[in-house]
């Protein structure tokens, strides 16, 4: 591909710090420095709030994996993708209520909404905290990895680059690039950065999956060509598994409800809610999320996953030549196809998208980094120095974001190999089910006000530690023979792991909130009050 | 249309609407995409196109619809 992937990249991220620095000046002018860098001063418009809460939501992982899956189980993860419509709804329901009641009483994390309901103290706060450090950490390690094996599919014949006696693959050096300018990225402007960088993204990221799903027709000879290609394939493809074999249907229909629910109610997107600019913002949203992403899922990327089966079989179970694993397809598919479909053009379009696909990266790696500065300075470090500046915390919350990048950059250069990185990968797949059990305490606050502090934080702790039995983190804490972990894996096979913890959390919440003291009625007429229109 | 008339449609709305958004979040990835899929020896095709594949799209666009017809007639913009 010559020096096209070289140029693009290099332009694109020069595009990123150029948006770093004109959202740095604009908010100079900000008169509460800890908001605006957080939320932008609750000024985000539709396309910014829309283009961010989907960046947030699809990660490189959702680009390369579900058509891997698709790839490799056939339709049947498809059904996932029905999962969209349920998030859009919440993206009103919730995400309304939790922006009203934010702007009215000044809230910047979601533990600051659930203690201030609740009764503040350090537990429930830090139990919010757990939750959203759960979710948040390991995405930021995860996605800065990705972003190095992105790195390897764009400059795949690369030689090692010497740097201070030692030799970096492309992938410690994608690494080290992506969070270099993730992190300056976030540092400089804050969310207005975040967003508008995510902007930039999504409309790459939405264009590339649309484009990848027309190459795939086009190489079946149109879509005629291609259903028929696709009705050949074996017929386990083209059917449900039966339970317990993965992606059956009641692991579908759990995945869709509560997994998308957990997504919206994870920190990054929960501070969107906060920073859009009125009802009508999430509004528009909502729709714009319902409609545009899953067609970009549904007519895209799936497509490729599907019909990339047929255009590269798999033959007694080995990939074909340029793939090492079933995510691979979607940048076989791009690699192969462009530049047959649009000549020279197309050689410039592969960098694109490839850039692109690391854009999923990024734009979930920021969003999380910008949280976790968030949750890490508002929820801990104010809580420890009450009388701290606007100004000294949105420099520790920066301090947090260098130390976090640093870290995720090292954990990720030791290697598949290091324990570190193996229990942060187990963590990642449980990410969701963890943010997951933040959903009944918003529901409660949001629409009941029956639940009590005990009640929430043993819910939460109960949900919390219920996900940890599962694989493969149960497996790495309690160890592959033990009863619990057993039952839980088989478990795991039916529902959605989210789910499972949501159960527990809620009979947890009921039964103890039954039992101890609610907050007061004053309190919860006030909620109810503010929480109106 | 009086105000008590508007929510009252908007209540009765908003019902149809919940209780179609739920259906199809039931059937649609639930027990009703492995009654129309056929059998891993004979998967049932619909006008060239898998059956399962034809379930997908046909739920997906029930649930955007609702989330469309909600936002337009239902959810009210308060600022």
């Amino acid at each position: 591909m010559g020096f096209a992937p070289h140029i693009t990249l290099g332009i694109y991220l020069l595009l990123l710090l150029g948006l770093g620095v004109v959202s740095m000046l604009k908010s100079r002018k900000a008169a509460h420095a800890e908001e605006d860098y957080y939320l932008s001063s609750r000024g985000q418009g539709v396309l910014v709030t829309s283009l961010t809460i989907m960046a947030t939501y699809f990660s490189g992982f959702a680009i390369l994996t579900f058509p891997g899956w698709v790839y490799s189980d056939g339709i049947a993860p498809m059904l996932y993708a029905l999962n969209l419509p349920v998030a859009a709804m919440a993206i009103y329901i919730l995400g309304n209520r939790i922006r009203r009641i934010g702007k009215k009483r000044g809230y910047i994390t979601p533990a600051d909404m659930i203690a201030d309901y609740y009764g503040e103290s350090p537990w429930i706060r830090g139990l919010v905290t757990l939750v959203g450090a759960l979710y948040v950490i390991p995405y930021v390690v995860m996605q800065v990895k990705a972003g190095g094996i992105l790195a390897r599919g764009l400059f795949p014949e690369a030689a090692p680059i010497p740097l201070w006696g030692m030799e970096l693959t492309i992938e410690d050096a994608g690494v080290g690039a992506l969070s270099l300018v993730t992190m300056l990225d976030v540092i400089v402007g804050g969310m207005r950065s975040v967003a508008w960088t995510d902007v930039l993204q999504g409309l790459l990221l939405l264009s590339a999956m649309l484009l990848s799903g027309l190459a795939i027709m086009n190489a079946l000879g149109g879509p005629s060509g291609y259903f028929a290609e696709v009705s050949k394939l074996d017929g386990s493809l083209l059917t449900m598994p039966e339970a317990p074999e993965r992606f059956n249907v009641w692991q579908a229909t759990t995945f869709c409800l509560f997994a998308s629910l957990a997504s919206i109610v994870q920190p990054a997107q929960w501070m969107r809610f906060y920073a859009a600019r009125s009802s009508k913002t999430l509004r528009q949203s909502a729709i714009a999320f319902g409609s545009i992403l899953p067609v970009c899922f549904i007519f895209g990327v799936f497509l490729v996953g599907l019909g990339g089966r047929a255009l590269y079989p798999m033959v007694d179970g080995v990939l074909p030549e340029g793939m090492s694993k079933p995510d691979d397809i979607v940048i076989k598919v791009i690699q192969d196809q462009f530049p047959a479909m649009f000549g020279a053009f197309g050689i410039v379009l592969v960098s694109l998208i490839l850039v692109a696909v690391m854009a999923a990266s990024m734009s979930t790696a920021d969003s999380n980094l910008h949280a976790l500065s968030a949750v890490a300075t508002r929820d801990v470090y104010h809580q420890a120095r009450p009388r701290s500046t606007e100004k000294e915390r949105t420099w520790f919350g920066r301090g947090v974001i260098v130390v976090a990048t640093v870290g995720a950059a090292a954990i990720s250069y030791l290697g598949n190999n290091s324990d570190l990185l193996t229990t942060l990968t187990a963590f990642f797949f449980l990410a969701m089910a963890f943010s997951a059990q933040l959903l009944p305490v918003t529901v409660d606050l949001l629409f009941v006000r029956r639940g009590s502090k005990a009640g929430a934080m043993a819910g939460m702790l109960a949900g919390i530690l219920t996900v940890c039995l599962f694989p493969p983190l149960g497996t790495l804490l309690l160890g592959e023979e033990n009863v619990l972990v057993g039952g839980a894996g088989t478990l795991k096979a039916l529902l959605d792991v989210g789910f499972c913890g949501i159960v527990v959390n809620v009979l947890l919440f009921v039964v103890v909130s039954r039992f101890t003291r609610k907050p007061d009625a004053a309190r919860r007429e006030a909620f109810r009050v503010d929480l109106l229109p | 249309m009086s105000r008590m008339g508007e929510t009252n449609t908007g209540r009765r709305l908003g019902g149809v609407l919940g209780g179609v958004f739920l259906l199809a979040l039931i059937l649609g990835p639930g027990p009703g995409a492995g009654w129309v899929d056929g059998t891993a020896e004979e998967p049932r095709i619909w006008f060239g196109v898998p059956a399962l594949y034809v379930w997908v799209v046909f739920w997906y666009l029930v649930m955007a619809g609702c989330v469309v017809a909600a936002a337009k007639r239902l959810w009210r913009d308060e600022d």
